[in-house]
């Protein structure tokens, strides 16, 4: 079964900056979102994996923000080429966003039923009192209790939680075909963000959307997930089904995060291993593979070439010149 | 765990502390008119050497704790004893005395590292300030800290600002080290790194404490990492301890419906065990810690609560190997 293409990324190249204070924050990115499909973006911060999802919603502040290349078709829509005409039109309906703080796309001086209207008067023309039935059944259904009276509230009258169930209803108002969430659980406590991601999870099979969940918790991605891109430094190291990047991790980068994490269901050991040095700052990134510096198989070819994209199976790349020395130690490397 | 430490009596012994903090109305005139209950009557110690986690989400209370042990709040009531000397009660002069001998590690290492200062100058300040350290044995003494951190002792001369969030929490853990602690209070020491950098400075506070004996009260959110790092582990909710025990039983066998959902809730990056996981699903929010709710303070959110939870508050009771739970319901082990 092949599902319909719904966003496809080729070559995003996004800057910052000008002349010799540049830098690149998204280089090179690509990859493609099938309908109903659910793909989480990983990497740590500055690694560019918000900046990927706000060039192709046309959020980066311009100047100093330059997407210098790429396309990103949805629905044979160029979303980078487009005016802001139609750009607008399709956001807030077709493709709709959630962030870490609520309050980014909440409006604090407006109650929380108003800004629901508001979208649907916007994109679907519905007024009065069906907008505001269909508000009370959008909050209802995000599981805000007592929804109908609870839409005169104004945000700051929700607590955390319910404050990113309400911005997630705003985001389904007009019935979107992408979504894309950028860390909306990082801020909760265990207990709430379990809540969210069962909501949001339930929310993407019923309404059939395709999700692009950004995080830096490779256990909200095991989670939530069928694929998996990692971003480091501004690039893709590598692409894979949830299942191999657990599996069968293929470059150092995700096989160092992944060896790590201290895990819950696992007897504590001594020592975790870890990836040594530290992230590295995005203008002055190294001319070669920008891990090589905390890599412990890195050669000198590392440090002077980038790493092409090479298949490591079906549907699984990564961009390493080691990966034949991965697969002979077996992904068991040297860590300190 | 060796058995003469086990015997020995406890370096830090907390009884029944209470920290509320006033609710006033009033500008001129202040009345108080209640009170934010943020620690309410919590008991436990630690032994030398050993590594007491205190996990809960935010508002329980568990910082509160951290800060008022070193009495940077002033307890409302309650014992606190560090090596039999009490600190609840002490003199500001006694305080200033026994101040060394207890430090404490900050979640923000933007924050807590003052940007004005020298790398050197906020290591040996508080040192030099205590007489513990002499002037001319400044230098040397930051050059062996900066080691014992990891760092190049050559970063003495240089600003906060130079360094990245791993390498400022390196300097904030050289800082409190100045001081030769026998206790330090880790507030959330690796919540606000990269996930790359997490395992550096969990290993890092490892093996300092195997190597000087420390013994620490960790204060974390992330669950995983706690057990990593703790011989035991205290659950908190709105400001009581719900359950403690060695980490081993905690994980294996909590018996407070809070710590099961709790440890249910936190994702494990493994999607093969995340498919098969049973999660238990609390609904609604922590109540606010200043109006708790009357009998026990998780009747509100507990999935197997009934009248006398709502109506009696459960002592936290002994169930036998040091297993303290305060739930109406806990059943005594299987074994037992």
């Amino acid at each position: 079964m092949a599902a319909q293409l719904l966003l496809s990324v080729d070559g995003l190249t996004t800057s910052f900056g000008r002349g010799p204070d540049k830098v690149r924050a998204v280089a090179d990115m690509s990859f493609d979102l099938a309908e109903g499909e659910v793909l989480a973006i990983v990497g740590e911060s500055g690694s560019g994996k918000s900046v990927t999802m706000r060039s192709i919603m046309g959020i980066i502040p311009m100047p100093p923000g330059v997407i210098e290349s790429g396309t990103a078709f949805f629905d044979g829509a160029d979303l980078l080429a487009i005016d802001e005409e139609n750009l607008r039109r399709l956001r807030g309906k077709d493709i709709a966003m959630v962030f870490q703080d609520a309050m980014t796309s909440l409006n604090p001086v407006l109650t929380v039923g108003r800004q629901i209207t508001e979208v649907l008067e916007e994109h679907l023309g519905m007024t009065g009192k069906a907008a505001r039935d269909r508000a009370i059944s959008l909050l209802d259904e995000v599981g805000i209790p007592d929804a109908a009276h609870r839409i005169d509230e104004y945000p700051h009258q929700f607590s955390g939680g319910m404050r990113q169930r309400a911005m997630i209803a705003l985001a389904i108002a007009c019935g979107p075909r992408l979504l894309i969430a950028d860390e909306p659980t990082t801020a909760l406590d265990v207990t709430i963000q379990a809540q969210i991601i069962d909501l949001v999870v339930g929310l993407q099979t019923s309404h059939d959307m395709g999700i692009v969940w950004i995080s830096h918790d490779l256990g909200v991605v095991a989670r939530i997930a069928q694929k998996v891109i990692v971003m480091y430094a501004g690039r893709v190291v590598e692409r894979a089904t949830v299942e191999d990047l657990f599996d069968a991790p293929a470059h150092p980068y995700t096989i160092g995060l992944l060896a790590s994490l201290p895990r819950l269901d696992q007897e504590p050991g001594e020592h975790l291993d870890s990836i040594p040095g530290q992230p590295p700052n995005a203008s002055s990134l190294p001319p070669g593979c920008a891990f090589a510096p905390r890599c412990p198989l890195a050669t000198e070819t590392c440090r002077v070439e980038v790493p092409p994209v090479i298949t490591v199976g079906d549907g699984h790349h990564a961009a390493c010149h080691r990966l034949d020395e991965v697969r002979r130690r077996e992904g068991r490397l040297p860590w300190t | 765990m060796d058995v003469t430490a086990a015997a020995a009596p406890p370096l830090v012994e907390v009884r029944d502390l209470k920290m509320h903090f006033p609710i006033t109305r009033g500008i001129v005139i202040q009345r108080r008119i209640g009170a934010v209950k943020a620690v309410d009557g919590v008991s436990f110690h630690l032994r030398r050497g050993e590594t007491l986690g205190l996990v809960g989400e935010s508002g329980s209370g568990k910082t509160t704790i951290g800060r008022t042990i070193l009495r940077l709040n002033q307890p409302t009531a309650g014992e606190i004893r560090i090596d039999g000397r009490d600190i609840a009660t002490a003199g500001q002069g006694d305080i200033r005395r026994l101040r060394p001998r207890m430090q404490m590690i900050f979640q923000d290492p933007y924050a807590s590292l003052n940007p004005r200062l020298t790398v050197g100058t906020i290591i040996a300040e508080a040192a030099v300030h205590h007489g513990i350290l002499k002037k001319r044995d400044r230098q040397a003494r930051v050059g062996e800290l900066l080691e014992t951190v990891g760092l190049d002792p050559a970063f003495a001369q240089r600003y906060p600002h130079e360094f990245s969030g791993g390498q400022r929490q390196r300097i904030g853990i050289a800082r409190a080290l100045a001081l030769s602690p026998d206790f330090i209070v880790c507030d959330e020491p690796i919540a606000a790194l990269d996930v790359s950098i997490q395992a550096q400075v969990i290993n890092l506070l490892k093996d300092l404490q195997g190597r000087l004996g420390l013994t620490y009260l960790f204060i974390a959110h992330d669950l995983s990492v706690v057990r990593h790092i703790s011989d035991r582990i205290a659950v908190m909710y709105l400001g009581k301890i719900v359950e403690m025990a060695d980490s081993r039983t905690l994980y294996h066998a909590p018996k407070h419906p809070y710590s099961q959902a709790l440890l249910s809730a936190v994702p494990i990056p493994d999607p093969k065990v995340e498919k098969q996981r049973h999660r238990i699903m609390l609904t609604g929010d922590l109540p606010s810690p200043a109006n708790p709710p009357k009998g026990c303070n998780f009747c509100t959110r507990c999935p197997i609560a009934e009248e006398i939870c709502r109506r009696e508050e459960p002592p936290l009771i002994d169930h036998g190997d040091g297993h303290q739970v305060a739930c109406h319901f806990a059943k005594p082990d299987a074994s037992a």
